[in-house]
């Protein structure tokens, strides 16, 4: 039982991003963001002596435009659950991995910015940016810049983020009724760390699929999209033997690291499994969204949810 | 460092460390209440109210708590004057050894605010970061539905 | 046939009488509670599954500013102990020391350290310097017993105080066997034989409140232990040995409890901050972190388990044949009981006239198996429950027949309770209950068995049921003791002092309903204090579903007798016999002339203060010649992944014959959660170890329970019978449920998907490779 930060002697809480970029420089390093905290709090990390808490920068908003969803850096996993237009983003695969992350209390607490920058080879939403085609807005001493989730995730963000650098804003394209998708998590239970995360984004049109985007998530250190399956599915007429091809090119792509739950070669197939439900899902909640006017209807129920969660339970 | 919340309701001036943790200052200030169980966020023991919403202590700096106000179980009810959630968790056999109670009804407390009738289903998930060992969260669940239907009157 | 008796407490869900102080808050566990100038404690611990200290020096650390006290091996008292809070002398072997020159394990015990604040005890702890020489260990309970296997307990001070096969020296920390009848003849008359494996892991208890200890010095200079334990009496005892000081000079006191399971059924901590007392002088307070609650408290012992069995096409049992190796891990507390329990808790269930029984139990260098819900009997109800499916099906009968036409019935007895003790002889016993044919009727009604037995599912997912019959025991018989003393307040209130000790489990409430019930009062006319070992009776504690059936029946006699006294001050006080009296709702009153009548403050103003003053209490003892066992139907229904292997549990019935329940919504309480910790451990609780025996997961991270999202519908069914040696009727129900969900699972999902599951825990990949192989055999 180490003590936490045992280096901390500096809280700042600045009131805006200037000021709160400006104190992070001055910090070389050795000042670091606090969003939820539920890493921090537990980092025995001998490097940091300042924290600089975002809470007072206004960051936590969900904003709705014509073409997209601007989430804040601060908008917490519990923001993303209930707020409708998250939920319609592309058949709900936002909000389904956004409630994948923990239990109750600790959704109340992890933000998005942590959640991607504190990116563990389980963690959840990145897996949902990607397939999302998501861009992540940056500021820092120099400026602003926006960047891909693609190019967010080549390497570990805490690699390429510079120090005075903070993530403000990622920003969801939001996509047409035609549109559908689904994020599954595969754990020991609901709330646990997940043994593989798949999220598929498709586009359904008659009966064939377009801009399909599959990424796989928890097999490997940063989550990666199945390009080759995608260019299977795309453009053909989604039949079972298609999906069953997808399945097993995925289990061919996947090479899982170590997990001591579960031997490579396994998590290796059931990522196949996944990848093929995660399509049938997908394409599912498109056909729903596209069957009523204004993509406005719920999405299904609880029990579908749960099924689809993956849990043990 | 010295800061102000308001712990249930009453201003608190706290001396606290940068890097003390809030579980660990709210049992040093009296409120016993708020139990110790796994320091890392996954168990639930050590869930408070932040601002109304249901959080684990053990993951906060203390730091944080300035300007916001927190919710015990100490600030739910007392044994004179006890808040629904504590009476029917009592009377449904909800509670064995009770180390996890406080949690798990601060967490229900937060679901019954924003959702006072809540499905068992909006139940469960509300308490799904309470481990409990005691009871197979059975009489839980049927506690705090009940509690629903008594604030409904 | 159970008559119908009323009651007016007994059989009632009266609200715990702790439950508005848990609810709001105010309940005092043992951290809930401070003292000046209190020292912090933190363990050193072996990094080393097997190694021997070469040299260890703590004088960097002792020279650490706000360190107040080191304990290593040099500077305590070597005296060979168990942990195993057991009746005296243990059958455990005596292979443990406060601190010792060798590490057995990793997490084993090197040092400790009380300093002002953890931060300083934890910085101790860093500069306290080890020197290991790095012995071979061995992690397999197969290669323990091996010829060339390291040798885990070589010093030579180790031994059984009582005499059981004790054999350090090949690592075989138990054995037990016996023989009924003629087990290889039985074999010879069976239709049918089946001869399988089985193997069940380790498990944690799991409490949400980890071991924790506050011990001090009061006025007389007498060290009180403060702690979280099961066991208050047994702490007394074994401390006082250990740290060589008379029993007088200890006190211990038991608060609230957070969880106990069995766990804190061990003295693991009591005595080193006993230690850290004693040399500072100042009170000192040692908590578990979660990690090390993980890796270095008590687990639920794995097992690896043969058992063989003939059956007749008529359905009759010809012989069981169950051997049984035992994983102790790197001490032996309860290494030979918990083995035993496992052949006397589940052979008797079932009219077999050849049975045979070996267990052994091998030291490796793992952690430490130890007393856990269900001791035994739930890693042997997993092969038995598998098994007796299994011969169900070779003979086409339907399993709930298969189970009626075999079990035990009242007015039965079986050679097994005598064969089988707790390191002795077993005691004969007779039933005088049986209500299995009750709960498998209204269990296999409540999941509607009939009508899903007969589903085949054929796409992905695959729903299928199972159940299991399942038995345990109430009290150790011919060891255990209990008693209670009841005083009377001057206004007519009682005080329940318990030697028996509530760990959550409502034994508190249970125990003023029987004394409530005698008395003729509500149960807030009895204030009950629990284990304190100075002013509470003597009580072995809570363990082998004991409290309500042995402790009931303590404060069963305390009453009556404080009832007679009653009735002889108020025949006194009316002036007529006692016999002519009742007690009614707080008042006596002549039973004719029912206006002639006193209340029982006035009884109890007249008896302090008026005239032949006495003070109206009584003490009353208990021990049993028998262990009435609990019954259960266990019913789950199960849904397979085929592609993925997950199995989810839909719903669960659990059908138990408990006696009286003497208050049903605790009762229900024990056997849901039992329930659903059973099929936490069956389906995701698991152990993971790296090649050099240290457990990767001590966190509920990587070590995950069910919590509320991941639990089924569950059914708890009390079926009653009235147990006349009970307290009103009653037998014991704390751990017989948490047997249920491994067989009952494996058999759904047998069902199911035809795959047999021998192996705990059912984790997807293991279900998905066992479906495979399924596959594979059917192509051959
Ligand atoms: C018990 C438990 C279970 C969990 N389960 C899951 C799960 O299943 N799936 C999942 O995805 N996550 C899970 N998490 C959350 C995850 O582990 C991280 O703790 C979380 O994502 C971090 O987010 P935060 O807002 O708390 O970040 P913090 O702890 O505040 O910060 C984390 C890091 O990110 C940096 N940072 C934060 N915000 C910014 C920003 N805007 N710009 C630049 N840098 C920033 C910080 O400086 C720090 O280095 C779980 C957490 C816990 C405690």
């Amino acid at each position: 039982m180490q003590q936490i930060l045992p280096k901390l002697t500096e809280y700042f809480r600045p009131r805006s991003v200037a000021t709160a970029i400006t104190l992070l420089s001055k910090g070389k390093g050795r000042r670091v963001p606090l969003a939820g905290g539920t890493s921090l709090a537990l980092s025995t990390s001998r490097k940091i002596t300042g924290l600089l808490d975002l809470s007072d920068l206004k960051l936590r908003y969900i904003k709705e435009s014509q073409r997209s969803i601007r989430i804040g850096a601060t908008a917490v996993m519990k923001d993303l659950c209930k707020h409708a237009a998250v939920d319609r983003v592309a058949g709900g695969v936002l909000q389904q991995a956004a409630h994948a992350v923990g239990a109750t209390p600790t959704r109340n607490l992890v933000t998005v910015g942590g959640n991607i920058v504190q990116l563990f080879f389980w963690s959840s939403l990145p897996v949902a940016l990607l397939a999302l085609d998501a861009t992540i807005r940056i500021q820092g001493k120099s400026g602003r810049r926006s960047i891909s989730a693609a190019a967010f995730f080549r390497s570990h963000p805490k690699r390429h983020l510079a120090f005075h650098e903070l993530v403000t804003e990622v920003v969801v394209p939001k996509t047409s009724s035609s549109c559908g998708g689904a994020f599954i998590k595969f754990a020991r239970t609901h709330t646990g760390y997940a043994m593989l995360n798949v999220a598929c984004v498709l586009e359904r049109r008659g009966r064939a699929c377009h801009n399909v985007r599959l990424v796989i998530g928890a097999a490997t250190a940063l989550p990666f999209r199945l390009r080759k399956v995608e260019d299977l599915l795309e453009n053909a007429p989604l039949t079972p033997s298609l999906l069953e091809q997808a399945k097993s090119m995925t289990a061919q792509i996947v090479k899982p690291v170590a997990d001591m739950r579960a031997d490579p070669e396994y998590r290796k197939e059931v990522a196949g499994v996944l990848v093929k439900r995660a399509i049938q899902e997908a394409w599912a909640r498109a056909a729903q969204t596209q069957a009523v006017s204004g993509g406005r209807k719920r999405r299904p129920t609880a029990s579908r949810k749960r099924k689809s969660s993956g849990g043990t339970a | 460092m010295k800061i102000t919340t308001a712990i249930n309701g009453q201003k608190k001036v706290l001396s606290v460390e940068p890097n003390d943790v809030l579980l660990d200052v709210l049992r040093r200030e009296g409120y016993k209440g708020v139990k110790e169980g796994c320091r890392k966020g996954t168990c639930g023991a050590c869930v408070i109210l932040l601002n109304g919403k249901a959080v684990n202590s053990c993951l906060i700096l203390a730091v944080r708590a300035a300007g916001q106000q927190i919710t015990t179980i100490e600030g739910l009810g007392t044994p004179d004057a006890p808040h629904p959630l504590q009476r029917t968790f009592v009377d449904a056999g909800a509670i064995q050894c009770g180390y996890c109670t406080p949690g798990a009804m601060l967490s229900a407390k937060a679901l019954l605010d924003e959702i006072p009738h809540p499905s068992e289903a909006q139940v469960r998930e509300a308490l799904d970061g309470n481990l409990c060992r005691c009871t197979g969260y059975v009489k839980q669940v049927q506690a705090v539905l009940a509690a629903s239907r008594i604030l409904k009157r | 046939m159970p008559q119908k008796r009323t009651f007016n407490i007994v059989g009632i869900s009266v609200p715990k009488v702790d439950g508005v102080s848990l609810a709001t808050g105010s309940a005092q566990f043992t951290d809930d509670f401070e003292l000046r100038s209190m020292l912090h404690a933190r363990m050193l611990r072996s990094p080393h599954a097997h190694a021997r200290i070469r040299k260890i020096d703590t004088s960097e650390a002792a020279r650490l500013p706000g360190v107040h006290g080191i304990l290593t091996y040099k500077n305590v008292p070597r005296v060979a102990h168990t942990t195993a809070g057991q009746g005296h002398p243990e059958p455990s072997p005596y292979d443990t020391f406060l601190f010792d020159r060798k590490v057995r394990y990793v997490g084993d015990a090197v040092a400790a350290v009380a300093a002002d604040t953890l931060q300083i005890a934890n910085q101790a702890l860093q500069l306290i310097q080890v020197d290991y020489e790095i012995l071979d260990p061995v992690f397999d309970p197969h290669q323990a017993l091996q010829k060339d296997a390291p040798i885990i307990h070589d010093e030579p001070d180790a031994y059984a105080p009582l005499p059981v096969i004790y054999e350090p020296q090949r690592n075989l920390a138990a054995h037990v066997d016996m023989e009924i009848g003629d087990v290889e003849a039985g074999f010879h008359q069976a239709d049918v034989l089946l001869d399988n494996q089985y193997s069940t892991h380790y498990g944690a208890h799991a409490a949400l409140e980890t071991h924790i200890v506050i011990t001090y010095l009061d006025e007389q200079n007498r060290l009180v232990i403060r702690t979280s334990t099961q066991v208050p009496f047994h702490v007394r005892r074994i401390v006082a040995r250990v740290l060589q000081q008379p029993v007088s000079r200890i006190r211990v006191v038991k608060p609230r409890i957070g969880g106990a399971f069995g766990g804190k059924q061990e003295i693991i901590l009591e005595a080193i901050s006993g230690a850290l007392t004693l040399l500072t002088r100042r009170p000192v307070k040692l908590q578990l972190t979660r990690e090390e609650e993980f890796m270095c408290t008590r687990t639920r012992h794995p097992q690896h388990i043969r058992l063989k069995s003939g059956v007749k096409k008529d359905g009759s049992l010809t012989a069981l044949d169950l051997s049984i190796l035992m994983n102790a891990g790197a001490y032996g507390p309860h290494a030979l009981t918990v083995v035993c329990n496992s052949g006397s808790k589940t052979l008797p269930l079932y009219r077999c006239p050849n049975v045979r029984f070996e267990g052994n139990t091998a030291y490796t260098n793992l952690p430490i198996g130890g007393a856990y819900r269900g001791y035994g009997a739930t890693q042997a109800f997993f092969a038995m429950g598998v098994q007796m499916d299994e011969m169900a099906h070779a003979i086409g009968m339907d399993p709930p027949t298969f189970h009626k036409r075999n079990h035990i019935r009242a007015g039965e007895g079986s050679p097994v309770f005598q064969a089988l003790g707790e390191g002795k002889k077993g005691v004969e016993m007779k039933l005088n209950t049986c209500g299995l044919d009750a709960c498998i009727d209204q269990g296999a009604r409540a999941i509607s068995w009939h009508t899903k037995r007969r589903r085949r599912d054929k796409g992905v997912r695959r729903r299928g049921v199972g159940m299991v019959c399942l038995m345990q025991g109430s009290a150790i018989p011919e060891i255990d003791m209990a008693a209670a003393t009841i005083t009377m307040n001057d206004d007519g209130s009682f005080i329940l002092l318990a030697g028996a000790t509530d760990l959550g489990t409502g034994s508190d409430t249970v125990l003023a309903q029987i004394a409530a019930e005698i008395l003729s009062v509500t149960t807030d006319q009895i204030v009950v204090h629990s284990s304190d070992t100075d002013f509470t009776p003597f009580d072995v504690g809570a363990y082998a579903s004991s409290t309500t059936y042995l402790s009931g029946n303590a404060v069963k006699h305390a009453a009556e007798q404080v009832r007679q006294q009653i009735l002889r001050v108020a025949s006194e006080m009316l002036n007529t016999e006692p016999s002519m009296l009742m007690l009614r709702k707080g008042t006596v009153m002549h039973q004719k002339t029912t206006t002639r009548r006193v209340s029982l403050a006035d009884v109890a103003h007249y008896s302090l203060y008026q005239k032949n003053q006495f003070h109206i209490s009584a003490t009353a003892s208990q021990h049993t010649h028998i262990s009435p066992p609990p019954f259960a139907a266990h019913f789950a229904e199960v849904e397979v992944d085929t592609e993925t292997g997950e199995i989810r549990v839909l719903e669960y019935v659990a059908a138990v014959d408990c006696g009286t329940a003497i208050n049903p919504a605790l009762a229900e309480g024990q056997t849901e959660g039992a329930i659903v910790n059973g099929i936490s451990f069956a389906l995701i609780e698991e152990f993971h170890f790296d090649a050099r025996g240290r457990m990767l997961n001590p966190n509920f991270n990587y070590y995950s329970i069910f919590s509320a999202r991941d639990v089924p519908p569950i059914k708890a069914i009390l079926v009653p019978t009235h147990e006349p040696t009970g307290p009103f009727g009653a037998k014991s129900i704390a751990e017989i449920s948490i047997n249920g969900p491994l067989p009952a699972i494996s058999n759904a999902v047998y069902h199911a998907v035809g795959i047999r599951l021998r192996h705990a825990p059912f984790t997807p990949q293991h279900v998905l490779d066992a479906l495979r192989n399924q596959g594979r055999q059917k192509k051959l």
